[in-house]
């Protein structure tokens, strides 16, 4: 009983990982570029919505990813157009962004779907999941990593290809470049508007998907701020991985674990609301070692 | 230089430019041979940097002409004027501290397949590119763990690498050691040998007789004269630059030391990669003296200022000023001592340029009696308090309440200035005073140093610029890896040693 | 992540009151546009969805001000917004960014809550339940501002992430502690008669605690220009680096400042509890958005006093139409949130409509 207890849990933290490790991916490109984006929270928010309008309208889960990618680019654009561009603050932006996108999709799904608070239908396609062949046999291991919907093994594929683009590709060391000097990037021939905008949009993407997952991973279902918080937790993945793939992937981790923790303490003797809280205590503990340990200024 | 029959293959002919009423250049021509090594010679704000900045597409003149190689060209943007095989390396490098040598070399002509880079390939490319020309550099390097003399050498290879013949060079031995300077000269002389046109902006004539070919003088905008480097002096060519008889060094009274203000004993701090930043660092600051701080920025100035002020707490070691122990003492308790700080970036520590000028002199004086009673503020006589220094300072504006960021370097500078020495002061940490200052206003503020120095106040001033230094200090100190090398007086000091111990070459034992 | 990117929003103008009138009347014109173009991109939003925005509008500006009883309700929802929008100006006027409001509000209220419910029921109980409601909030506050000096993480984060800690703890504390038995709602019993502030004007929301919140907004916009402590608050809000160097201490200049504006929204909170719902309900003060709403009049106005309070006042009055708005057109009333964060949106690129300086030596 206690071992599958465990094999659940990691169960569920390897499905919980993605939409933090997605987002996290995406907001290691913005910091890169040097665009303090905070709209993390927003735009997944964003991508759970879009996904489950479609997959509902459409019936199809996979037209759901991509309106939630497509989504997810054309919100965090705004980012760029108002920050990159038309030089806002960034965190006024971003702060005005966040409440833009909670008004909106809660504004749309009562104006779309007539309903408050939450809405689901078994009308809306849930994403696909895989089994991997080998691997669902091996005792213990395959139930913990396969069976998970694709977007759980694109999360996976992507670290890889982020990081040999970060590391291999020209717009990789542009994107560097930029956010060591961008006025020697612009001497250099590069557009860094362009860069930024392109850092923005990818990013834009990668948490639209990572709020279809949210919406459309397991139950399928949207409710209102459904993202709760885990934009936040993403950007704190990014700092505390310091902007790379793999250093955002070992956070990705640790934060995935809490919130599946947290979930399966519910059913405990721990009452719910002080569990669902664990993914942000822990998030704010693992803080406390990353930043106190740089040198300390007085 | 021989008489060839290609045409020239730098040509400026008739340059205006205006910015609103100001005149930067007004009418000059300028006519480079290939191979030549030219000098613009000119004060701060003569000119000379804004007519590069012309020819290498920054700015676009107000009206004249520019021919490369007998071709007329128009540059709309630096790239127009790379495509013209033109290079230039700025003041301040415009390198990517953590890339390494080569990607910042690369960097936006990457040699490449469907974008991915072709790592192979540029290394090789860059290692033959700077034998051709006899640089000695590892490509793999990371850019952050080379020195000053360095990096300049990858910025010129930039240059190369994106085929440049004609390299601009804006104030190149600022930030070198004396040692330093005489390697760029040999790079220097070596690319002229192989072809390459070399335009040097400076104002260290010392530097124009040696290396230049040609020399050319700007003053006010204004182009005085272009001269055969080997007919002329050193004194014709202050003369064409100033108008003037130039005196090189600034009168003072001798100095009368009194005593210690402040003592620095042991100072020792640990940075990050556990290196020393300040080692064992002893000296001490007379009451009626000026000690010049010399050595190359990133030797440890930067943290013996924070240590000094308070921004940071030494490992090791005490800091005492007027007799009182303020190593661990706040910011508020140092200044309350006798301390007063004229910070290297006035942008920074010095002002908040949002503010009025009133708000940013009152910053200290906030609980005095003209400014506040009972915790509340007193507007009014905080403002005319305001106008009587601001007066006394000699600055530029129309009212207290004027915003900060609507007045000039030089003025802001002086608005410091006004505040620092306004407090009970007698030691004075000026760090960088005159960067970025015109040049009416470096002349007052040395007066106003000098004169503080007279009354019997203890000066520390910190400067990148050796000029300055041996100009107006008592005693020069040299740093360098964040220990004390040098402790010679004025009288003593000669350029070419104090050289040496800014590069670390000399560590002889430390001298109080 | 460098800690030069956290700072408030940055204030492109001054600020004292000893300025000609002209400056001012043209400080104001963005923020005019910013509202008008919020209104613009709202009506335009209506037309979109098959709505007439000037019915909509017109029905919004009758359900805010155009009878008695919406002016009172627009006045009662002012309230908690004014409260946080004083709390929010001050912090962001330091440079702080304190986004945890929810969290210190909620902890406020249970703070008001825990008083009123256990203490002896009267007047002194009240104004415990004030001072609780400053303590919890002004401790979670400061808590923030601690993990900044202390561990250096950011307060824009820990404010954010100690929301969620703080609306589940208080969420727990009703469910488990305080719960009205038999209810189906997780809410507290009803405070007693004499643990309540009495209504201002009866039938409405607006009750005795709108003198707290006043009395606060305006002794802190009076101190923030008047006082030595606010001209050092500026000053850190300016240029901290600048700030320290003149002799100001970063570390008590942060913890003063978010305990003072956690406090402030703390008494928010408990304000709300005491004189408009008389019990403690859970996810009531955080769905209607009090904090962020203040949080945005604060950016919209530069972090100006009087500026905060019309600007709060006014989105209050939005909000309260927009509900009016909903019950004459079916338009959702969430669509005052999306025309509040266009404002904010548009007032963020302010400094874009200044003229291109020329080009600089």
């Amino acid at each position: 009983m206690t071992e599958l207890f465990d094999v659940t849990l990691l169960n569920s933290t390897i499905r919980m990982i993605a939409p933090i490790l997605l987002a996290a991916l995406g907001g290691l490109l913005c910091e890169r570029v040097l665009v303090f984006n905070i709209i993390l929270e927003g735009t997944m928010l964003i991508g759970a919505f879009t996904a489950v309008a479609v997959s509902y309208a459409t019936g199809s889960s996979v037209l759901g990813v991509a309106g939630a990618a497509l989504a997810g680019l054309l919100f965090s654009l705004l980012l760029g157009l108002f920050v990159v561009t038309l030089r806002g603050d960034a965190i006024v932006v971003g702060i005005a962004l966040n409440m833009l996108a909670s008004g909106i999709t809660t504004f749309l799904l009562r104006s779309l779907f007539g309903v408050k608070g939450q809405f689901t239908s078994p009308n809306i396609q849930s994403l696909s999941t895989w089994d991997i062949p080998v691997i669902k046999d091996i005792p213990i291991v395959g139930e913990i990593l396969s069976g998970h919907s694709w977007v759980v093994y694109l999360s996976w594929l992507l670290v890889i290809v982020v990081y040999i683009f970060l590391f291999r590709h020209r717009a990789g060391l542009h994107m560097r470049g930029v956010g060591q000097n961008d006025m020697a990037a612009s001497t250099l021939g590069i557009n860094v508007a362009r860069i930024r905008y392109a850092a923005v949009a990818v990013c834009g993407l990668l948490v639209g998907i990572a709020g279809a997952q949210l919406s459309l991973g397991q139950v399928t279902l949207y409710v209102e701020n459904m993202s709760s918080g885990r934009g936040w937790i993403a950007l704190v993945a990014v700092m505390l991985g310091r902007a790379h793939p793999v250093g955002v992937l070992l956070a990705s981790l640790l934060f995935g674990f809490s919130d599946a923790l947290g979930y399966r303490l519910q059913g405990s003797s721990l009452p719910s609301q002080i569990a669902v809280i664990m993914p942000y205590v822990v998030t704010l503990i693992a803080l406390f070692f990353q930043q106190s340990r740089k040198k300390q200024q007085v | 230089m021989e008489q060839n029959t290609f045409p020239p293959e730098v040509e400026m002919i008739g340059i205006v430019k205006k910015f609103g009423d100001l005149v930067a250049n007004d009418h000059i021509d300028l006519c480079i041979e290939k191979g030549e090594i030219r000098a613009l010679v000119g004060e701060n704000g003569a000119g000379k940097t804004t007519l590069m900045r012309i020819l290498f597409g920054l700015y676009k003149p107000t009206a004249g002409k520019i021919r490369i190689r007998g071709k007329e060209v128009s540059f709309n943007n630096p790239h127009d004027a790379i495509a013209e095989q033109l290079g230039m390396v700025h003041q301040h490098f415009m390198l990517f501290e953590d890339l390494t040598v080569t990607e910042n070399i690369i960097f936006g002509r990457e040699p490449s397949q469907v974008g991915f880079i072709n790592h192979k390939r540029s290394i090789q490319t860059v290692s033959e590119l700077a034998e051709k020309y006899g640089f000695h550099i590892n490509p793999e390097a990371k850019v952050s763990s080379l020195s000053v003399g360095e990096k300049q050498r990858i910025e010129i290879l930039k240059t190369l690498y994106r085929g440049a013949n004609v390299i601009i060079l804006d104030e190149p031995t600022a930030v070198l050691t004396p040692q330093e300077r005489d390697e760029l000269f040999k790079v220097l002389r070596g690319l002229s040998s192989q072809g390459k046109t070399i335009i040097l902006i400076t104002h260290k004539l010392p530097e124009v007789v040696e290396l230049s070919h040609r020399a050319t003088v700007l003053r006010r905008g204004k182009l005085v004269g272009t001269v055969e480097t080997k007919d002329t002096t050193i004194e014709e060519l202050a003369r064409m630059m100033v108008g003037r008889e130039v005196f090189l060094t600034i009168e003072k009274p001798l100095a009368e030391i009194k005593q210690p203000v402040l003592q620095v004993k042991n100072l020792t701090l640990t940075g990050e990669h556990g290196l020393k930043t300040l080692n064992d660092v002893t000296f001490d600051v007379h009451g009626g003296e000026i000690v010049g701080l010399a050595g190359v920025a990133g030797n440890g100035q930067t943290e013996l200022v924070d240590t000094l002020i308070g921004f940071t707490r030494a490992d090791r070691g005490e800091i005492i000023l007027n007799g009182k122990n303020i190593t661990h003492e706040s910011i508020a308790t140092r200044r309350a001592q006798g301390f007063a700080y004229i910070p290297e970036d006035r942008y920074r520590r010095g002002l908040a340029i949002t503010e009025s000028i009133l708000e940013n002199l009152s910053l200290g004086f906030q609980n005095d009696e003209n400014h506040s009673s009972h915790g509340m503020l007193t507007r009014r006589a905080a403002y005319q308090w305001a106008k009587g220094i601001l007066d006394e300072y000699d600055v530029r504006l129309s009212s207290p309440e004027e915003t900060a960021g609507n007045l000039s370097g030089g003025n802001l500078q002086k608005v410091i200035l006004a505040r620092e020495f306004s407090k009970p002061v007698n030691f004075i940490l000026a760090d960088q005073p005159t960067r970025g200052v015109d040049i009416g206003a470096t002349e007052y503020i040395y007066q106003q140093i000098i004169a503080r120095r007279n009354k019997g106040d203890a000066i520390l001033l910190i400067s990148a610029d050796l000029n300055e230094i041996m100009s107006i200090s008592d005693r020069i100190l040299v740093i360098y890896a964040g220990m004390i090398v040098a402790s010679i007086p004025i009288n003593e000091a000669k350029e070419e040693d104090i050289g040496l111990y800014m590069s670390g070459s000399t560590i002889k034992q430390k001298v109080d | 992540m460098d800690q030069d990117k956290l700072k408030a929003p940055i204030e492109t103008r001054e600020h004292s009151f000893f300025h000609s009138i002209t400056k001012k009347w043209k400080d104001a014109i963005p923020i005019v546009l910013a509202i008008l173009g919020g209104i613009i991109i709202g009506g335009v939003m209506m037309l979109v969805a098959g709505h007439n925005p000037f019915t909509a509008y017109t029905a919004l500006l009758v359900g805010a001000v155009g009878e008695p009883y919406n002016l009172a309700a627009t006045l009662g929802r002012a309230i908690p917004i004014l409260g946080c929008g004083i709390a929010a100006a001050l912090a962001f006027k330091a440079g702080l960014i304190n986004i945890g409001g929810e969290g210190q509000l909620v902890l406020g209220a249970l703070g008001a809550t825990l008083v009123a419910l256990f203490f002896p029921p009267g007047w002194f109980s009240i104004i415990v339940a004030l001072l609780v409601g400053v303590i919890f909030g002004g401790f979670w506050s400061f808590l923030s501002g601690f993990f900044q000096t202390k561990f250096r993480v950011p307060i824009l984060i820990s404010s954010l992430l100690m929301n969620y800690i703080a609306t589940g703890f208080v969420s727990y504390m009703i469910f488990a502690h305080l719960i009205e038995p038999g209810g189906s709602r997780n809410q507290t019993p009803l405070f007693p008669e004499a643990t309540r502030f009495a209504k201002l004007i009866p039938g409405t929301t607006v009750h005795w605690g709108i003198f707290v919140v006043l009395f606060i907004v305006v002794i802190v916009g009076f101190l923030m220009f008047r006082s030595v402590a606010g001209y050092e608050l500026r000053m850190f809000g300016a240029n901290r680096e600048f700030a320290e160097a003149g002799g100001i201490k970063p570390k008590r200049m942060t913890h003063l400042v978010m305990a003072l504006s956690g406090g402030i929204v703390g008494i928010t909170g408990a304000c709300q509890v005491l004189g408009v719902y008389y019990r403690l309900i859970d996810t009531s003060l955080t769905l209607p958005g009090y904090y962020w709403s203040g949080a945005m009049a604060a950016i919209l106005s530069n972090n100006n006093p009087i500026g905060m309070a019309l600007a709060s006042i006014f989105f209050a009055a939005v909000q309260t139409g927009a509900s009016g708005m909903e019950r004459a057109t079916e338009i959702p009333f969430e669509l005052s949130y999306v025309v509040q964060a266009i404002m904010i949106l548009l007032i963020a690129v302010r400094g874009f409509l200044k003229p291109v300086p020329k080009e600089t030596l």
